[in-house]
């Protein structure tokens, strides 16, 4: 049976959609952290350089096998270096579904928040039922409002809605997703451009701006700055999930790839340099701290600062609905692509129609967004992270997101630098490109991305010789889940590469 | 990446917040440029003073400021422009307690190396988007249809 895969209907569709699908909670959420994490001015230059020696690279990998071969991650790894490589596209496919699973969790927490913004997120009076928070607070407190909703069953009637979206924007693949794109990425620059402006007006926000950008020599001599700008260069991107090459897919074979991974990675660093100026701004204006989480800067000190800005409540209140309607929809611009990835690639395996594809991917994942979204209180102290939802989400996100897209980067370059030879690639994609790939690119491929890419993975590895993660803390009768979590991801993903590896394939 | 780990903050959090902690520091001047004398009031004789430069970052930096005889008011200027954590040990009031003040450190004048970075990441970034943006629709004007010719899709 052949099934049809369907095609952008132009250039700029495949483009905002490529740049939706990188353009997300990471470049938002994830970079202003991460920035101010490794020290602001420590980290933007090894990020900015990491664009060059890895995000370009990949990108144009990961672009130029979905058009050369005009198949999903899996199967162009198949048919560029053999089965093997299969096996591990399979592997990013199902990693990719337990961050969809839990991605989609917090883009219903976002929800919330959003609907909060017109409720009482911007009034004091609130409590939660933690122990911390059971007295009512005097002023707004984004902080106590996100554990009482993380404590509710309202996140996962939200998580259905933004699933429905999902589903509906994918329901026609490429024509009905560039449809949406069309509409959603404008509008999600618009909103950044707006918080820019603002932060920028205010007193103090440019010196937040220059924070993120003078260099701090000391801070860049340090080696974890490094590795958390390449590990955000390649989350950012939204490399080693196979999204990139599926969408690429759905490209003519002549199109220029290294052009549009420019034009893809410069418009999501692009979007991330203007997020870091409106965030930095905020930050240093109005003096908050980002102790503790990498959520807590968006969910708990943005929204801090938003409710200073105006002393007129309906301006902060349409501020706060308008910043979490921003990580709503470039969250549902980068989750629509890590459902197409497994859908397109279980389409093109298993010549399934698209619809039955959707619903084989949609029910596991749903089935885990609600998992993450559970408001069981295992935690009542907040030692930890309170519910079971949230800590099956943390320690689903440490295993998950640490070490599949890294470990699937290192396994891409090596395979397409080794098996099938990375002077190849670069001859095909030179064919049909403007900007002719020097011998350089050879050199990336074969040897500096790998070893980059292993050295952030063993220095990770080597950061967990401490301890299991999250076994620090009292999780009752759950004190299981540290353990069983990363075994659970293993096994599943592992026997759900080996079973779709070795299923039949026909051309 | 998540790392919902919440204990740091909650802890920051009930020391600053408790209605039992009410000792506090009060700032002459919030932002101050570096370098720029500030005085600093405490509720209580202070003998130490921390002062944490880029707090709860990876590359943060501390220094105690020792106040001999302990005083209730000090004089001090920062090192570095940016985030900084003052932070005292108040035992007044039986358990000793974390006291905390955050500052934003502005910059004296203009950084020129930061707008140098901030302006040359620009001008790649969103000359780097223009430029491949032409190149797109360059390929349309001679001659390639913007909507593409099914016939030349993949085989798939």
């Amino acid at each position: 049976m052949s099934t049809k895969r369907g095609n952008w209907n132009s250039k700029l569709g495949f483009i905002l959609a490529a740049s939706g699908s990188a353009i997300g909670l990471g470049n938002i959420v994830f970079f202003s952290s991460n920035a101010y994490q490794y020290g602001g001015g420590a980290f933007y230059l090894p990020y900015f350089i990491a664009l060059f020696v890895l995000g370009l690279p990949i990108m144009m990998v990961e672009f130029g096998i979905g058009t050369l071969t005009g198949k999903s991650f899996p199967l162009a790894l198949r048919e560029l270096a053999g089965k093997r490589a299969e096996f591990v596209g399979w592997w990013s496919i199902g990693s990719a579904m337990f961050i969809t699973a839990y991605y989609i969790a917090i883009l219903g927490w976002a929800f919330g928040m959003m609907v909060g913004a017109f409720g009482s997120l911007f009034e004091p009076g609130i409590s939660a039922p933690f122990t911390p928070f059971e007295t009512p607070t005097d002023s707004p407190s984004a902080m106590v409002y996100f554990f009482n909703l993380l404590a509710t069953w309202w996140p996962v009637l939200f998580i259905f809605v933004i699933w429905g979206l999902n589903l509906l924007i994918l329901r026609k693949g490429a024509s009905s997703i560039e449809k949406a794109v069309r509409i959603f990425v404008p509008l999600m620059w618009v909103f950044m451009i707006g918080l820019v402006i603002r932060g920028l007006t205010l007193d103090g926000g440019f010196d937040g701006v220059m924070y993120l950008f003078t260099p701090d020599f000391e801070g860049i001599s340090d080696a974890s700055v490094w590795r958390g700008a390449f590990s955000q260069m390649f989350f950012s991107l939204s490399l080693g999930l196979g999204t990139m090459t599926a969408y690429a897919s759905y490209l003519p074979r002549d199109a220029d790839q290294v052009n549009n991974s420019m034009l893809v990675s410069f418009l999501n660093c692009s979007f991330e340099f203007i997020a870091g100026i409106a965030i930095f701004s905020l930050l240093f204006v109005f003096t908050l701290n980002p102790a503790g989480s990498t959520l807590s800067l968006s969910f708990f000190v943005i929204p801090q600062g938003i409710n200073e800005l105006s002393t007129i409540p309906w301006i902060t209140r349409l501020f706060g609905f308008l910043f979490f309607f921003l990580i709503v929809i470039a969250g549902i611009t980068s989750s629509i692509s890590l459902i197409e990835g497994p859908a397109s690639a279980m389409m093109d395996k298993l010549k399934i129609t698209r619809k039955k594809a959707l619903t084989i991917v949609a029910i596991p994942c749903a089935i885990g967004s609600v998992l993450c979204t559970l408001p069981i209180i295992i935690d009542k102290g907040l030692a930890g992270n309170g519910t079971l939802g949230l800590s099956i989400l943390d320690i689903t996100d440490h295993w998950v997101f640490s070490y599949s897209l890294l470990i699937v980067g290192l396994v891409e370059s090596l395979a397409i630098g080794w098996i099938l030879g990375a002077d190849k690639l670069r001859m095909a994609l030179n064919q049909h490109s403007k900007w002719n790939l020097g011998k350089w690119f050879n050199t990336l491929i074969k040897f500096v991305i790998p070893i980059v890419l292993l050295t952030v993975i063993l220095s990770s590895l080597w950061n967990e010789r401490t301890g299991l993660y999250g076994a620090n803390v009292d999780l009752g009768s759950f004190n299981w889940l540290p353990w069983f979590i990363p075994i659970f991801w293993l096994a599943v993903s592992l026997s759900f590469s080996f079973y779709l590896t070795n299923k039949p394939y026909k051309k | 990446m998540i790392r919902m780990r919440l204990i740091y903050l909650l802890l920051i959090l009930l020391i600053a917040g408790s209605p039992e902690a009410r000792a506090s520091i009060e700032v002459s001047n919030h932002s101050p440029e570096v370098g720029e004398t500030i005085t600093l009031t405490f509720s209580a004789p202070v003998d130490s003073l921390t002062v944490t430069y880029r707090p709860n970052s990876s590359v943060s930096k501390t220094e105690v400021l020792v106040n001999n005889p302990p005083a209730t008011s000090m004089e001090w200027a920062s090192k570095e422009p940016g985030l900084v954590s003052l932070s005292y040990l108040d035992r007044s009031g039986g358990d000793a307690q974390s006291v905390r003040q955050d500052l934003s450190i502005r910059f004296e004048g203009l950084s020129g190396s930061g707008l140098a970075v901030m302006l040359f990441a620009g001008i790649i970034l969103f000359g780097g988007a223009t430029m491949a943006f032409r190149t797109l629709f360059q390929e349309q004007d001679e001659g390639r249809p913007e909507v593409f010719d099914p016939e030349e899709m993949p085989d798939t």
